[in-house]
């Protein structure tokens, strides 16, 4: 790398400060959002004589907040605004997921995990007067009472009673609306004032203008003509907010005795003062409205997965006019960038303790998409590229979520410091196949004509999408959302992470006719007494009908979350910046973006693909398999064995159960028989969710990665055919369970390229662990001649390279060995900023519960030298 | 005609050029106490013992025709009453007994070779015949070569150098490259020490040395072992022989025991390098300071060196 944190000394400073700072809880947020609906609204709605609609109430609500809570600016920051009103702050979301802290806020000072400074006051604040206006209106309860009152003759599911049973699937959108890339070039080039001109422009259109909505559109020009207010009203909400933060500048440099940094506060000031109000000039104000719009972003919509999009593309202007018009040097810039990385870690998602089991680490995870194609199909590739490579390897900090795209002419120096970058960096990037996932995102949409909301077709709907075709020069602009999804920038509202589905659980059913063990309870259809298939096919067939069973589930209850958002928590301010909901004057919940689609993740790829292995040879048909036991020479078991072994954890049984880890094949190891189970696991699943259609008439996008609810999951479930015992983990993502990859990175990342790649829509994480020794024979080191060739980076690029020719669609590695691991999990102060790949974003190690540490230490160590 | 190979492994990094597949062939004439691959030297299927894997199910003891399984600790096979049938192998479910060495069909072995195909496209690497000694089994290593080489496949033969000449001639064409180990330059101590003789070593180095026109394709490496090779006088007599020939690259592996541990596995007495009293294991680092005469000897007889990392004082 070309540059080091030492070199600059601010950046040092910054990082340390925030990596040391503890997690506290920020109420300010909730407390303006629930004053505004019980104080001001009333008022509001008096004075109208009207209900106010859910747009503008909410839009008003944003403006409350921006315009109340505090504004703060710690030493050495160039890049202001803070997300909470701490230097590391959660921030609390009553009315979606902060209801389940509820009952943990007189402990969550004290949990072991993650845990979050909370005052006493704030507390009672909580207790007393946020929370309980939220009780009986909040999203999760809303979405219950439409399904109640849906017609459900014909539909033998019951989304919401088996969501409470926890252990088979999580809708998301209960938590908010997240997990998206809006359109930040928008606000930073044209400004907020130019949003309230376009806003104005759209009513005056419509209203005084004729012709300019068509008469068959079925929306009311009066819906419309509030969502346009609600346009306005955001702007002022977050232009007031920058204001303020101009306003905070200059009292500092009022006050600072320090003459460097008197300037530079001025110079603050002066920036808040221009924008996000209007277009910016500089790369320094470029990154300034950035961070401005991510703040607002998040005090509208909670905090995962609201993704940065390709940085380096849309900012790559102001940079490429500073430097040109002399005003701007390399290393300068390269700070600036710093400083924005530190300052985008500035909140953790607050979480329930259980939290900590299936979202350890407390992302917010925000992937920052660099490198890959532009609209025309020629590399992307900019000097902000590298430099945010370099930003990102020289601190070590968790965000932005790094996310390199490759593809086949992507130049050789990039791939070689993107690869040097996660060496230093221990872990990111994660990379992106260009060449097979443009044609995937091109796939995310299947424009339909009508859906639930909009019977008749809405004007627009689809556009550019034609004949369900996207543009290509769509396609090749697409970001990496969340994990490691990829939606259009800008142009689609996709929700890639709507649900997470336990895919193990529905093997555990077909394994007990639909009845759930752990529960005790029929909650599956019945598919009959395994002991009685009489092959593998039927027990595959069992399976599938599981699947499909739980994806219906899922898409019911998403869909009716969907519908409450549209009632209560519409998101003005996302829409603003999300092409095609100003066009046709609708929020973006209501599926006026230009792409619209739903993302589903399946949880327990390798689990499922092993176990069905195990029973394939053991159950049926024993080929290929020395005999199990030396007993009576049989290589088989009966199902009612295995299915025993299962239950009891394989107390009784440990030969069997050493024979299921040692002599059945598994996945990850370039093995066509065992391979090939985990690529019917991948097609079930895909085709169970891609037949459906969202509420907004887009598609639902099937993905495998995982969060951390493999850990989460993994600790209530039973063991399994596959040798996995009770309560331990389950593997992340697609990457072959721990320790089973026996064969080398190049076989693990081979299995993973079998699966039906272009299937999954929603892509998927695939972990690769590698542990750095010392070469014992370092001639390959030096040399780059015959007798080893290159250096491991160069190694690690051409891993990566052939892993992409093969159609590989991502891959991430964590470059951290089991001894630094364990030794982390001893004397965690050491190793503070010590980052590990969980299943897509980026996290502390030492932020992470014991068992997720466990898992992570318990993946495959390939080999990568010093 | 099929080979015995004990081990497939992929993603090699430090054998040729590229991303690598290593194909480990079974059996060698030389015992060089600081052996890496203890497991490789008998030239039959062996029976290996992962004693630490053991879960004690008394499976093996069930199977063995021969009553020659024990439960002493840290052993399991009475290896004198074994007759290497593999039925313990087969029944025992936690791989604790392993059968070391498998025949391959040569186009059975491509096959395995072609599964990383993607990697050596995008590195320039290739397969790599390793051991034992590879051309001990010459015929077999042949044909793998040229099927490889048919398929356009880098091929590269790690050797001893302690074989007839004619079986190197047999390989030459479909050999892209031949990794020579160099050990002791003299003559007594290394009848000694190996048990072959460094004449024949010599003479093939010479011979191929010779009969390639592109001098690249041959690499000579010294592996650094205290006490034996890691001498000035051995280097200096190897510099010498190198410089004489036209020889302008030299490699040199440093000295690692990872081949100790895997002595037990099969049963070969451990006691050798102890004997040997290595304890004195070099740092890697420290070679290029504690062991600077070394650059000092190759560079005065004209020879590059390449395998001590020009690591910096700090």
């Amino acid at each position: 790398m070309k540059y080091s944190i030492k070199d600059f000394p601010r950046l040092e400073r910054l990082r340390k400060t925030m990596l040391e700072a503890d997690r506290a809880v920020c109420v300010e947020r909730a407390r303006y959002y629930k004053e505004y609906y019980t104080e001001v609204l009333p008022e509001e709605e008096k004075a109208e004589g009207r209900n106010i609609p859910p747009v503008l109430r909410q839009a008003r609500a944003f403006r409350h907040i921006m315009t109340n809570r505090s504004v703060k600016i710690f030493p050495d920051e160039l890049i202001v605004g803070s997300t909470t009103s701490k230097l590391l702050g959660g921030l609390i979301f009553p009315e979606f997921l902060h209801l389940a802290v509820w009952p943990e806020l007189n402990t969550i000072s004290k949990r072991k995990d993650n845990p979050f400074i909370i005052e006493q006051r704030e507390i009672d604040e909580l207790n007393d007067v946020i929370f309980p206006r939220w009780m009986e209106t909040n999203v999760l309860q809303r979405a219950k009472e439409i399904w109640e009152g849906t017609e459900k003759s014909e539909v033998k599911v019951n989304p919401f009673n088996i969501l409470e049973k926890f252990s088979f699937y999580l809708l998301s959108k209960a938590n908010g609306i997240s997990h998206i890339a809006p359109n930040y070039s928008k606000g930073i080039k044209m400004g907020f004032e130019s949003i309230m001109d376009e806003a104005r422009g759209m009513t005056e259109k419509m209203f005084i203008k004729q012709g300019g909505f068509k008469e068959q559109t079925n929306i009311k020009k009066n819906e419309a003509k509030d969502f346009y207010l609600a346009m306005k009203t955001i702007a002022d909400g977050i232009i007031a907010f920058a204001n303020r933060y101009s306003d905070e500048a200059l009292r500092l440099s009022e006050k600072e005795k320090e003459s460097k940094r008197k300037f530079e506060l001025i110079k603050i000031a002066d920036i808040c003062k221009r924008i996000p109000a209007k277009p910016a000039r500089t790369f320094h104000e470029a990154l300034q409205s950035l961070w401005f719009i991510q703040i607002a972003l998040h005090q509208e919509n909670y905090d995962m997965g609201i993704s940065f999009g390709r940085g380096d593309q849309y900012l790559y202007p102001y940079y490429k006019r500073d430097v040109e018009m002399g005003i701007l040097k390399e290393k300068d810039a390269l700070e600036l960038l710093g400083c924005f990385w530190v300052k985008s870690t500035d909140h953790v998602a607050f979480t329930p303790s259980t939290g900590s089991l299936f979202f350890g680490g407390t992302p917010s995870n925000q992937p920052m998409t660099i490198g890959g194609v532009d609209k025309n199909g020629k590399d992307a590739t900019n000097e902000l590229t590298y430099l945010m490579l370099e930003a990102s390897a020289m601190l070590g900090v968790r965000e932005p979520n790094l996310s390199a795209r490759i593809h086949r002419d992507s130049p050789q120096e990039y791939l070689l410091k993107v690869a040097e970058a996660i060496k230093e960096s221990h872990g990111t990037p994660a990379v992106y196949n260009d060449d097979y996932i443009i044609p995937i995102v091109k796939n995310t949409i299947r424009p339909s004509k009508s859906s639930p909301q909009h019977p008749e077709p809405v004007e627009g709907w689809g556009e550019g999408g034609g004949e369900g075709v996207m543009p290509i020069e769509d396609a090749r602009d697409y970001a990496v959302i969340g994990c490691v999804e990829a939606n259009v920038q800008g142009k689609t509202f996709g929700m890639t992470g709507a649900a997470l589905v336990n895919m193990v659980s529905a093997l555990e059913l077909a394994l007990n006719d639909g009845y759930y063990p752990r529960r005790m309870e029929q909650v599956g259809p019945h598919t009959g007494d395994p002991r009685k298939f009489k092959s593998m096919n039927e027990l595959r067939e069992a399976y599938r009908i599981q699947i499909e069973f739980l994806i219906k589930n899922v898409v019911y209850g998403n869909n009716k979350l969907g519908e409450a958002h549209q009632e209560l928590t519409p998101t003005p301010f996302l829409s603003s910046l999300i092409d095609g909901a100003m066009e046709k004057g609708m929020d973006v919940t209501m599926g006026s973006a230009v792409y619209n689609s739903s993302g589903v993740t399946g949880m327990g790829l390798s689990d499922v693909a092993d176990s069905l292995t195990a029973i394939q040879y053991l159950v049926f048909e024993g080929i290929d398999l020395p005999p199990y036991g030396s007993k009576g020479g049989n290589n088989k078991v009966t199902m009612e064995e295995m299915l025993g072994a299962v239950e009891d954890d394989f107390k009784n049984n440990p030969a069997l159960h050493a024979t299921i880890l040692n002599k059945i094949p598994k996945y990850g190891n370039n093995n066509p028989k065992a391979d090939s189970n985990a690529k019917f696991v991948a097609d079930v699943f895909c085709k169970a969710v891609s037949q459906y259609d969202n509420y907004r008439g887009g598609k639902y996008n099937p993905g495998f990665w995982t969060m951390t609810t493999h850990v989460g999951w993994g600790k209530l479930g039973g063991a399994l055919p596959n040798g996995r015992k009770a309560n331990q983990h389950y593997a992340s993502g697609v990457t072959p369970a721990g320790g089973m990859d026996r064969e080398g990175p190049t076989s693990s990342l081979l299995s993973a390229a079998y699966l039906n790649n272009s299937d999954i829509t929603n892509i998927y994480a695939f972990n690769q662990r590698f542990g750095v020794i010392s070469s014992q024979i370092p001639s390959t080191l030096t040399g780059e001649g015959q007798g080893g060739g290159g250096n491991d980076t160069e190694k690690l690029s051409q891993l990566i390279r052939a892993y992409f020719n093969e159609g590989g669609l991502q891959v991430q590695f964590t470059v951290a060995d089991a001894a630094m691991l364990r030794d982390a999990q001893k004397n965690p102060e050491k190793h503070r900023g010590l980052i590990v790949r969980i299943s897509g974003y980026t996290a502390y190690f030492v932020d992470l519960n014991q068992d997720c540490q466990s898992e992570i230490i318990a993946r495959t160590e390939h080999r990568i030298i010093e | 005609m099929k080979g015995l190979i004990y081990e497939i492994q992929r993603y090699c990094v430090d054998d040729g050029p590229g991303i690598r597949t290593v194909v480990f062939l079974k059996g060698c004439p030389l015992r060089c106490p600081w052996c890496h691959n203890p497991e490789s030297q008998d030239c039959r299927q062996e029976i290996g013992v992962y004693i630490n894997r053991c879960i004690n199910c008394m499976e093996c003891y069930e199977a063995c025709p021969r009553d020659a399984i024990v439960f002493n600790n840290g052993e399991r096979i009475d290896r004198e009453a074994c007759d290497r049938c593999g039925l313990c192998v087969d029944v025992c479910p936690s791989r604790c007994l392993v059968r070391i060495g498998r025949h391959y069909e040569p186009d059975e072995l491509l096959f395995e070779i072609l599964k990383d195909l993607p990697f050596y496209k995008t590195s320039n690497g290739g397969v790599t015949f390793s051991g034992g000694e590879p051309i001990y089994q010459s015929e077999f290593l042949r044909e793998a070569l040229s099927l490889c080489k048919r398929k356009g496949i880098h091929t590269a033969v790690e050797t001893s150098g302690y074989a007839p000449w004619e079986k190197f001639e047999n390989i030459i064409e479909d050999a892209d490259l031949f990794l020579y180990d160099l050990k002791i330059w003299d003559a007594k101590l290394h009848k000694e020490v190996t048990g072959g003789d460094n004449r024949i070593v010599k003479e093939n180095f010479i011979n191929l040395f010779l009969s390639l026109r592109d001098k690249s394709r041959i690499i000579p490496r010294i592996p650094l072992i205290p006490n034996w090779t890691l001498t000035k006088s051995n280097l200096e007599g190897w510099a010498k022989f190198l410089n004489e020939l036209g020889c302008r690259e030299v490699h040199l592996l440093p000295f690692h025991d990872m081949g100790e541990s895997k002595k037990a596995v099969v049963g070969i007495e451990t006691a050798s390098l102890k004997r040997m009293a290595l304890k004195e294991r070099p740092k890697l680092r420290a070679y290029s300071t504690e062991y600077s005469y070394i650059s000092e000897i190759f560079d005065t007889n004209g020879i590059s060196v390449k395998g001590l990392r020009e690591v910096s004082p700090t």
